[in-house]
């Protein structure tokens, strides 16, 4: 390994599915004790290479090792190191909360002296110690997750790897859920999640911004956030569609994204561009409020970075 | 490490079959309702044959006969006739399926010991089941001849028919039934195979495939703990089905129960490997249960010996039978029902289900892959 903190790397990792390019040369470095996030629209690849990192799935070209071991020629000693949880809910809906988390502990050959202790603080820990008797089928979709993560933690891994935990789940579990991981990453385990939400990808200490098969962007959230060209102004016109086509092309103006009411216009200078923007609207009739300084959040990098990628 | 890993497969997988409904349905008592099903539909002499008789002797002989062809209630005397026209009305009008012509002098010649014939008109319109009855009634008329009469079984023939049995040993009433629960019995134990290739395909079509995989569960564990898991609730299947065959069919038990339920397990094992075999192809139940049914229920009916013998003789017959094991096992069923045999008679048939087994699970634990497909 090239660095004794780097827990999992990828060299030009590939994989095809027939003519389709799923991951395109990916090279990635996570460091011991990092959350990292992979964000992207559905479609990037973020799962594919969350299973090529789980060592269920072969790369077709390139090489990943994953707690210093080659996910090809060593992909079963890296499942002792790993916590893997699909995107699909992957336990067994007829087994209660206990058997569930009973039966992994099985099969990580946890012994039963150290088991109880362990199944005991999860259940705490997860918030589930209510439900620990019913069947897995009837919990709500939030804490079908947290049971996931809970039985993928039976066997204390150093390395999570989590494919959209999130999706579907209310916004309630969600907090609750990174809360969980927020008290993971602590105590040093090393989290790799999967999300289409770019406020989680705000909680992340790294993104990896993927596109296409591609990884675009690899850095702190903050640094992507700086990514983005030019100042970013809102104004709230009153009619936002025609609004957006007529500063469309006006001169200064880098990028437009609509948001809710307001319209997001990222400029090359604020001082001189808000007025002029004004001025420009009022001159075809429509008034407009604003302008106001805003900061470029993940979401406005998100998509004005795939927006050039896009059009390139 | 192993052992453990493959007993947590397995107590979950009971658990899952105990749960669900269906599965138990499908793995305990399916087998035994396929079986009432098919032996009705296969055996077609259970249905009785409705005889007219034309009787030229009107001896004590005579009646006798017929009194003792009647006896057992599978042919019904439904009417007696005056002429051959009656005969062949009777026939046509379907008011018989059979005609019996008894001819003048035939009481005296067999008391005396003189070769006779009878006559029997059968309507040809169904052959399977003229054949039938033509078997059966042949076989009582000897029955007749030996028992009654003191006599060779060969006294009194059928006219026009060249298959005139002899005593048959091990089924003396030649009742197809006999035959044919045994074997149809060995046909419906597939079901818990069929239950458990389902259940491989069902983990993929789930998603729980994919969080297993990624644990340190060996293939050899996780396939092993399902195949014990199916094996055994299977034996509750298969024990049930015996008991429908003994006591609802009547077939007679000849053999060792504990031998029955041991050779149930080497043929539960052959299809089990056959379904590790075929659902590291698949993803899907429905695809699972349809190769299942095409490369196991089907192939049983025509190339099994269910219905009539393999012909050993026929390399291509002898390559298309042996390697199913339904062959092995309709052999192993029929013997242990009907001769009482026991392992010295049955090691062969035992011995090819185990190299099937163990050729078929080689090649599915060597096709399995812990990866998504």
């Amino acid at each position: 390994m090239a660095d004794a903190s780097m827990i999992i790397e990828t060299r030009a990792l590939c994989r095809s599915f027939g003519a389709t390019r799923a991951v395109d040369s990916l090279d990635l470095s996570i460091f011991r004790g990092e959350i990292f996030g992979l964000v992207g629209p559905d479609g990037a690849g973020k799962t594919t290479v969350l299973r090529m990192l789980a060592a269920i799935l072969n790369p077709t070209a390139g090489h990943a090792t994953v707690a210093g071991f080659d996910t090809v020629k060593k992909s079963e000693a890296i499942k002792a190191h790993l916590g893997y949880m699909s995107q699909q809910f992957s336990l067994y809906g007829d087994l209660s909360v206990l058997e569930n988390m009973n039966f992994f502990a099985d099969i990580f050959g946890i012994k039963r002296q150290a088991r109880a202790g362990r199944i005991d603080r999860l259940l705490d820990f997860s918030r589930m110690r209510k439900f620990s008797a019913r069947r897995a089928a009837q919990l709500s979709g939030g804490m079908q997750k947290k049971l996931g993560l809970a039985c993928t933690l039976i066997h204390e891994p150093e390395i999570l790897l989590l494919d959209e935990p999130t999706t579907g789940v209310d916004p309630v579990s969600r907090r609750e859920f990174w809360d969980i991981l927020t008290e993971l990453h602590i105590t040093g385990t090393t989290i790799v999640v999967s999300t289409p939400y770019m406020d989680e990808a705000e909680r992340c200490s790294r993104v990896g911004l993927m596109y296409q098969g591609r990884l675009m962007v690899c850095d702190a959230p903050s640094r992507i956030r700086m990514m983005v060209d030019g100042e970013l102004l809102a104004f709230r016109p009153e009619n936002l569609q025609r609004a957006a086509a007529l500063l469309n092309g006006q001169p200064g103006v880098l990028e437009i994204q609509t948001y809710g009411d307001l319209l997001h216009i990222f400029v090359d200078a604020a001082a001189r561009r808000g007025p002029e923007i004004i001025e420009r609207l009022a001159q075809a009739g429509l008034s407009c409020a604003g302008p106001w300084p805003a900061q470029p959040r993940m979401e406005e990098a998100f998509i004005s970075l795939i927006g050039k990628q896009a059009g390139k | 490490m192993f052992i453990s890993r493959t007993f947590a497969i397995f107590r979950k997988e009971v658990r899952h079959i105990v749960r669900d409904v269906r599965v138990l349905f499908l793995v305990t008592l399916a087998p035994a309702f396929l079986l009432l099903m098919l032996s009705y539909v296969f055996s077609l002499d259970y249905q009785h044959s409705k005889v007219a008789v034309l009787d030229w002797d009107k001896s004590a002989v005579s009646r006798d006969f017929i009194a003792q062809i009647t006896a057992d209630g599978d042919f019904t005397l439904k009417s007696y006739l005056s002429d051959y026209a009656g005969a062949e009305a009777s026939l046509l009008a379907g008011d018989a399926d059979l005609a019996l012509i008894i001819p003048r002098g035939f009481g005296e010649d067999a008391r005396a010991g003189r070769a006779t014939q009878l006559q029997a008109l059968v309507d040809g319109m169904n052959p399977l089941s003229a054949r039938n009855a033509i078997a059966q009634l042949s076989a009582r008329t000897s029955a007749f001849a030996a028992m009654r009469l003191g006599q060779s079984g060969a006294l009194i023939t059928l006219a026009k028919t060249a298959d005139v049995h002899g005593r048959a040993w091990y089924n003396p009433a030649i009742k197809t039934l006999y035959s044919m629960v045994p074997g149809l019995l060995a046909v419906v134990m597939f079901m818990p195979a069929m239950a458990f290739t389902l259940a491989l395909a069902r983990e993929k079509e789930t998603g729980s495939f994919e969080g297993l995989i990624a644990t340190p569960v060996r293939g050899f564990e996780y396939l092993g703990g399902k195949l014990l898991a199916y094996t055994l609730a299977g034996m509750v299947g298969a024990l049930v089905a015996t008991l429908v065959a003994v006591f609802w069919f009547q077939v007679p038990f000849r053999g060792d129960l504990g031998t029955l339920l041991a050779m149930t397990a080497l043929y539960f094992f052959a299809t089990m490997s056959a379904g590790i075999l075929i659902a590291n192809f698949v993803t899907s139940q429905q695809t699972a249960m349809t190769i299942f049914l095409l490369a196991f229920f089907l192939p049983s009916f025509f190339i099994s010996g269910l219905t009539q013998p393999i012909n050993t003789t026929s390399l291509t017959s002898m390559l298309t039978s042996m390697p199913v094991p339904q062959t092995h096992f309709i052999a192993i069923a029929r013997a242990i029902f009907l001769k009482g045999l026991g392992w010295d008679g049955l090691w062969e048939p035992a011995l090819a289900l185990v190299v099937l087994g163990s050729i078929m699970f080689t090649a599915g634990m060597l096709l399995f892959k812990k990866k998504v497909s």
